[in-house]
């Protein structure tokens, strides 16, 4: 216990500073706080897949669109039942685990590795939003929810219980719902990186053959990573679609396939507590470089990724972490 | 005594060329066999028929009386084998420790304590595998394939790289584990080590088996000789 208070003497503190945060600035801040904070489990579950794994997967994107959709459909159509919208996203999680589990099964058992694993998943994050686009008629619809084309879909209720107070995941409760659900995933992570399993898929980045070697179902244990990250985006889908009330065709676009690989890139992958603050960061910086034009964001993010690559290969935020830890004795005792 | 692996009539082509022509071998359990030749005999290639790289295209391959060749390398292994590539190949991003946990699949392993020691990393345990040296990752590489305790293992130039006296060590190491009833089939040709440790030699050459038996019996052969002075 005490080992891992001065190991993660950091975490602690940046967790505590984030806890008191409602406290210091306004709901408007804070909304917009919780919604950076969304995209850090789209960024951890590729931290997983890349970071510990060394699979570049652009499939994030199209597991983050899903669960939004899937958790929008189920909601719309079961409106007024009971608690609907929490169990709901429950199976839109499960949904998109399983569509994980499907793509995974054919891309590691069907032999394809490296670099065709991030064209084959960019190829279907682009089909589905091409297929999402073109929903526009009525006859894309699901029982009462229809799926709009490229308005999107709008209307589905927030995540809560409505007769509590703070019983809706909105403000305050929202930006609460999202930081704990961050802590329990970082922790859920290092435990898995940690555990035997974890291990072999981190080696299975090394040397694949070396760990069949030792007797290990290489192909199982990156269908587990790979599965474990589309679950961490569906998270980021819906949380993304209940903080907006809306879900576009865009979430599965080029761009915002993209831009999970360069906040991983940029913070460090090889590093949760990395990635999750990195990600916070950058979609702040994405979202502020935004204000004057969208494609000025684009440019400056791309740019980013060359520089972290070119000369800081293991995470600008992982970086600075260290080199933190390394000037404050306290954090190292 | 019923044989731990036994390759019959085994045959592997690429393309027009013959690499591995109808090598039949048996391999008794407690032994410590030594398949060796010159360049091009196909060592490397029978290790890999052996191990499921490859794929015969004739012949059988059977471990313990069952037949393997349609099992995938880690079903080989969980049947209780051991296998070392060539090159090192120890996880660098691991540490030693990490190294050997992640390789140790079974209850009756052997000790980490006592293979750290016997292959003198005890010092280096919590070290990065990728910081040491080369002599020290052939050792943690033999470590892990031996630390399930499997049945047989299987060396592929074990000692490539070495000094002398790692050599040497090496070989002690292999006649030790052998003497706690792990079975070796190890490729190589540095004689010195083949003198030290073999219990019996298989000499390939162009693919075909040559001869069998004890080391004495090989390499005082005329036959051998000439082969590996390129003669024949």
């Amino acid at each position: 216990m005490k080992d891992n208070y001065k190991k993660n003497k950091l975490q602690i503190i940046t967790f505590l500073i984030l806890g008191t945060l409602p406290l210091f600035i306004d709901s408007y801040y804070l909304d917009n706080f919780s919604y950076f904070m969304c995209w850090t489990f789209i960024s951890l579950g590729l931290a997983v897949i890349w970071g510990m794994g060394g699979i570049l997967s652009f499939g994030q994107t199209a597991f983050f669109g899903l669960a939004g959709y899937g958790f929008s459909v189920i909601s719309i159509n079961f409106l007024g039942v009971a608690g609907v919208s929490l169990w709901s996203i429950i199976l839109a999680l499960m949904l998109t685990g399983v569509f994980g589990l499907i793509v995974g099964y054919f891309l590691f058992y069907g032999g394809i590795y490296d670099v065709f694993i991030g064209i084959v998943t960019l190829a279907i994050t682009l089909v589905l939003e091409t297929f999402m686009q073109q929903t526009a008629g009525p006859e894309y619809t699901i029982g009462e929810a229809r799926l709009n084309g490229f308005n999107g879909m709008q209307g589905m209720p927030i995540i809560g219980f409505e007769n509590i107070p703070f019983g809706l995941v909105e403000g305050v409760t929202q930006y609460y719902f999202i930081l704990i659900l961050s802590i329990l995933v970082l922790i859920s992570l290092y435990k898995f990186k940690s555990s035997k399993m974890g291990l072999i898929f981190l080696a299975s980045k090394e040397d694949r053959d070396r760990v069949s070697s030792l007797g290990h179902n290489v192909q199982k244990i990156q269908l587990i990573g790979f599965t474990i990250a589309s679950v961490l985006a569906g998270i980021s889908g819906i949380l993304y679609t209940n903080w907006g009330s809306y879900i576009t065709p865009d979430s599965m676009g080029l761009v915002s396939a993209a831009l999970p690989v360069v906040y991983v890139a940029a913070s460090g992958k090889k590093d949760f507590f990395s990635v999750f603050i990195g990600c916070i960061f950058f979609v702040w910086l994405s979202q502020t470089l935004a204000i004057n034009g969208k494609q000025f964001a684009i440019i400056v993010m791309g740019l980013i990724l060359v520089i972290a690559t070119r000369f800081f290969p293991d995470g600008i935020i992982l970086m600075l972490k260290n080199k933190l830890i390394e000037k404050v004795k306290w954090l190292q005792s | 005594m019923a044989s731990i692996l036994e390759t019959k009539l085994v045959t592997k082509k690429f393309g027009g060329f013959t690499a591995v022509d109808s090598v039949s071998l048996s391999v008794d359990p407690g032994e410590i066999r030594f398949i060796i030749g010159p360049n091009g005999a196909g060592k490397s290639t029978f290790f890999k028929l052996v191990i499921g790289f490859h794929t015969p295209n004739a012949g059988t391959i059977l471990y313990k009386g069952q037949n393997i060749e349609k099992l995938k390398l880690h079903e080989r292994i969980n049947l209780g084998m051991g296998v070392k590539f060539q090159a090192p190949s120890v996880f660098s991003e691991l540490t030693v420790l990490q190294n050997l946990s992640l390789a140790n699949n079974r209850e009756d392993s052997l000790k980490i304590n006592d293979l750290l020691n016997d292959f003198s990393l005890e010092k280096e345990k919590n070290n990065l595998a990728g910081d040491l040296s080369h002599g020290k990752k052939q050792w943690l590489d033999i470590a892990l394939s031996t630390i399930s305790k499997p049945d047989l293992v299987f060396l592929d130039e074990p000692t490539a790289g070495l000094s002398v006296d790692e050599t040497r060590l090496t070989g002690e190491i292999v006649k030790n584990l052998n003497k706690q009833g792990i079975t070796f089939l190890v490729v190589g040709h540095d004689m010195d080590f083949v003198k030290q440790t073999a219990s019996k030699v298989s000499l390939l050459h162009l693919g075909k088996m040559f001869i069998e038996g004890s080391v004495d019996k090989v390499l005082s052969d005329k036959g051998v000789n000439d082969i590996y002075l390129g003669l024949s």
